[in-house]
């Protein structure tokens, strides 16, 4: 019996082993913070109404990102006052939670703008209504690669670790699970000194707004990063402006060649836009 | 037989001697006239066409224009051709105004009509006579007659404004200078002059009559754009002379140009800018009737002052509301229409055509009016065989008879007007304005703009105050700057103006009330500390100039406190009511009642009885 009870127990681990192993992948673990992601809104409301009825602005909220996103809001934007009476125009969310091994799919909430119709002017048919739907939040992306740096000039081989060329090496990144992302690093090492280049690009469909550093390290060490063509800590993205490069240094104590890891920590505003169309008949 | 004929013509000629005129004075001047041509371009005759012309416009100046104008160009249009071009053409000058006096001034369409047997029959005329006389071959004079004869009717048409009434509204396709030019050039002075040049010698007097011609079209030129205005007429003697008068609005540049040329020589274009505007202003306020010379130079300056702040306030068919209410008179098929007449007070119907598609409570005063020269006989209306002067229409569309019978006992020839004033039409005006919060970024605030204007502006009329096609309509406009810009950030100022725009061809008798309810509502409030009418969101009993636009008040608005704390833009169309009285007219021309003929017809037929 006590075999029998050994041998269960044995087959209940390897089962509950096996199933946790099929939900991490083959490599045992996903990785969220990886691609571009976004916020997803799915619009579920009423796109042809008729006057004096009421309106109903449905919409499924899913914090798609690798990260947590605060201070979340959803407004309806540019619904013409004179035809559409709303009673609430905006709706503060709060925080949400991102994809995350405990939450693989990130919160979902749902939002709903209620209001009415009025009556059209006398010998309208019908009036169509260009709008938007604003999702505003603040998030944050960190960006944490291990490169291999060389304190001397000309890589000079000493065993360590190997790199692609010369004095400098060109990286390239696909996303880190956020709609900001580092896309390029240059890394430039020697005279006991690193400086990292970063490209940093909004890669979603909304605007990124004012982006900060809020930690940036190498090797456990502090590390300067400074934006190029801003006021250096933070910068601001625009609609024609989408990319960004950031300047980092630190010094580097080791004589000779080792694999580190950087971490740099983005805060950033976002604002993600649908435009929407309601058509209104008499 | 030969003799009879040629003694039969030569009587004929005793009493037009000018029918032989080509001839002759192609005999006299074989020289100069290889071509056949008969024209003698004496040099005398061409300064006195000059004096005469140039004589008449001064006259008409000073009198203002009316049908004396057009008659002298009539005579104008004939001793060029008798003396000048030696009778060429005549026949076709004459046709064409016989056309022009009977026919052409009361339906101008009558011209597609008449134009091929006015051409031929002139052309055979002459073509005839000189060929029966022996002068010339028939097809060579009959060419002649039409290519010399086209000469003076030309100079004719632009000379009174035929050109101007012919393009009516569309006049603006007209270069400025042309149109300068066709309002203040007499061009029969013109022809005399050249005439004079062609004629040869010259004294002292020719020289200076040239001299003076090229100065003065010179300074008409010189004129810098917008004191002209075109108008739409009907092209009788007076109306023509109409065009030509109303064309003229303001002074003449030529006399701008000289005051400027004297008085401010380095700041000639302000100057004639300021002068013109003057001009234009006083005119305004003249015809309102202000004779006062303090209460004339107080409107002067009112005027300006609103031209100024109003600047053009346009505005453009609804795209929301796009059914417009619609009155037209139609006129019933000839065979029910009693164009001529025996009856002295005969029934005179026509079909009043409602297009209401708002529903609106129309309400309509009829009345009709028969003209001849300057006696007026009013007619009594019934509607839909009713005596009465006025209905209401409620329904979506109506056509409803009307019959107008004379007052009094018509005789001759008349005009015969209808009347419709439709009271207190209602047509909306709509403005969409955006309202963006306040942005400290230039650049983040110029992509919001751009974001707006793409989706809520995207054509310029979008920006614009929107009504539907009725007979007039209400254009507004708010905003900072000239309130031109539909994107408003909440912390500008907003200017607020508006005006009237006459659609249709009547007249916009009065304004009974305006109201900006929505602008008010919403928490728009006039700026007191600022300038502008006071009366400028509501009000009315208003009498309007009767120009196609004219802008009427303006102030300066507060913005709600609700408005200037938003976080994202807000979108609104604010809409206008404007209630007025319109007046369409419709004249039938030519309406002849031989009551007399009729009488005498009566008396004969019971003269016979009694016998």
């Amino acid at each position: 019996m006590k075999k029998y009870l050994s041998s269960l127990a044995v087959i209940f681990l390897a089962v509950f082993l096996l199933s946790c192993q099929s939900e991490t992948g083959s490599s045992g673990e996903v990785n969220y913070k990886a691609g571009v992601k976004e916020v997803n809104l799915e619009f579920f409301g009423d796109k042809i109404v008729y006057q004096e009825r009421p309106l109903n602005l449905f919409m499924r909220l899913n914090n798609n990102l690798a990260y947590n996103a605060d201070e979340v809001k959803v407004s309806v934007v540019g619904l013409d006052e004179a035809y559409v009476e709303l009673s609430n125009r905006e709706e503060v969310i709060g925080s949400m939670e991102g994809q995350s091994v405990f939450n693989p799919e990130g919160e979902i909430r749902n939002v709903e703008f209620s209001g009415g119709i009025k009556r059209l002017p006398l010998g309208a048919s019908e009036i169509r209504q260009n709008y938007f739907i604003y999702v505003d939040y603040f998030s944050k992306m960190d960006f944490n690669p291990t490169i291999c740096i060389s304190p001397v000039l000309y890589g000079i081989e000493d065993g360590g670790c190997k790199r692609s060329d010369g004095r400098s090496q060109r990286l390239s990144y696909s996303g880190q699970g956020a709609p900001l992302a580092v896309t390029e690093m240059e890394v430039i090492s020697g005279n006991n000194l690193v400086e990292l280049r970063l490209k940093l690009r909004n890669q979603g469909k909304g605007e990124v707004k004012d982006v900060i550093i809020s930690q940036a390290g190498i090797g456990g060490k502090e590390m300067k990063c400074q934006f190029r063509n801003s006021d250096g800590e933070s910068f601001t993205f625009t609609k024609d402006l989408r990319e960004a490069e950031l300047i980092c240094e630190a010094l580097v104590g080791r004589p000779s060649t080792y694999e580190t890891p950087v971490y740099i920590e983005f805060l950033y505003k976002y604002r993600l836009k649908l435009k929407q169309q309601l058509e209104i008949r008499r | 037989m030969m003799v009879d004929k040629k003694g039969r013509i030569s009587g004929l000629l005793q009493f037009f001697p000018f029918l032989l005129a080509p001839t002759d004075a192609m005999d006299d001047h074989e020289e100069e006239s290889s071509s056949g041509s008969g024209a003698d371009f004496g040099g005398n005759k061409g300064l006195i066409l000059f004096i005469l012309a140039t004589l008449f416009f001064i006259i008409a100046q000073i009198i203002g224009f009316n049908s004396f104008y057009v008659y002298a160009s009539f005579l104008l249009m004939i001793y060029t051709s008798v003396f000048i071009l030696g009778g060429n053409g005549l026949f076709f000058v004459i046709a064409f105004s016989i056309w022009y006096i009977f026919s052409g001034a009361y339906d101008f369409g009558t011209l597609k009509v008449w134009v091929l047997p006015i051409v031929l029959s002139s052309a055979a005329a002459h073509g005839v006579i000189t060929s029966i006389s022996g002068k010339g071959k028939f097809i060579p004079q009959a060419e002649q007659e039409i290519l010399w004869g086209l000469l003076p009717i030309t100079i004719f048409i632009l000379d009174v404004g035929l050109v101007n009434w012919v393009l009516g509204d569309n006049n603006y396709v007209l270069p400025e200078v042309v149109r300068l030019i066709l309002a203040w050039v007499p061009f029969w002075s013109y022809v005399g002059i050249a005439f004079m040049i062609k004629g040869g010698e010259r004294g002292f007097l020719k020289t200076g009559a040239i001299v003076l011609s090229v100065i003065y079209v010179a300074g008409v030129i010189l004129l810098v754009p917008g004191t002209v205005e075109g108008s739409t007429f009907i092209p009788s003697a007076e109306e023509l002379a109409q065009v030509k008068q109303q064309s003229q609005q303001g002074v003449n540049p030529f006399l701008i140009n000289v005051k400027c040329a004297f008085s401010e020589p380095t700041n000639m274009p302000v100057c004639v800018k300021r002068k013109s505007n003057d001009a234009r202003y006083k005119k305004i306020c003249q015809e309102s009737g202000i004779t006062d010379k303090a209460q004339l130079e107080a409107c002067i300056l009112e005027e300006e002052r609103k031209e100024k702040e109003v600047g053009s306030v346009q505005g453009v068919a609804s795209t929301i509301v796009t059914e417009a209410t619609e009155v037209d008179f139609k006129e019933v098929d000839e065979e029910d229409f009693p164009r001529r007449s025996f009856q002295p007070r005969d029934i005179y119907p026509i079909i009043l055509d409602v297009e209401n598609p708002r529903r609106e409570e129309l309400r309509m005063g009829i009345g009709c009016i028969f003209k001849k020269g300057k006696e007026n006989i009013s007619g009594e209306v019934s509607i839909e065989g009713k005596k009465e002067d006025n209905f209401i229409v409620l329904e979506t569309g109506k056509k409803t008879t009307i019959e107008c019978t004379p007052s009094q006992d018509l005789d001759g020839t008349y005009d015969l007007e209808y009347s419709a004033a439709l009271l207190g039409v209602n047509t909306p005006s709509y403005l969409k304005r955006a309202f963006i919060p306040e942005i400290e970024s230039y650049q983040a605030q110029q992509d919001l703009k751009k974001e707006i204007e793409s989706i809520e502006f995207p054509r310029n009329r979008d920006a614009l105050s929107q009504a539907p096609e009725d007979f007039a309509r209400l254009n507004f406009k708010f905003g900072s700057g000239t309130g031109s810009n539909p994107i408003i950030s909440v912390d500008e100022d907003v200017r607020f103006s508006w005006g009237v725009e006459n659609l249709a061809r009547g007249k916009i008798l009065r304004i009974n009330g305006y109201s900006f309810d929505s602008l008010v509502e919403r928490g728009f409030n006039i700026d007191a500390s600022k300038v502008g009418d006071s009366d400028c969101l509501q009000g009315g009993n208003l009498l309007v100039p009767a120009s196609k636009i004219t802008a009427l008040k303006s102030c300066w608005l507060q913005i709600p406190a609700d408005l200037k704390g938003i976080e994202d833009y807000r979108v609104q169309t604010f809409a206008a009511s404007f209630n007025y009285d319109y007046e369409m007219t419709h004249t039938i021309r030519n309406i002849r009642v031989e009551a007399s003929s009729q009488q005498s017809q009566q008396v004969q037929t019971e003269g016979v009885l009694v016998s």
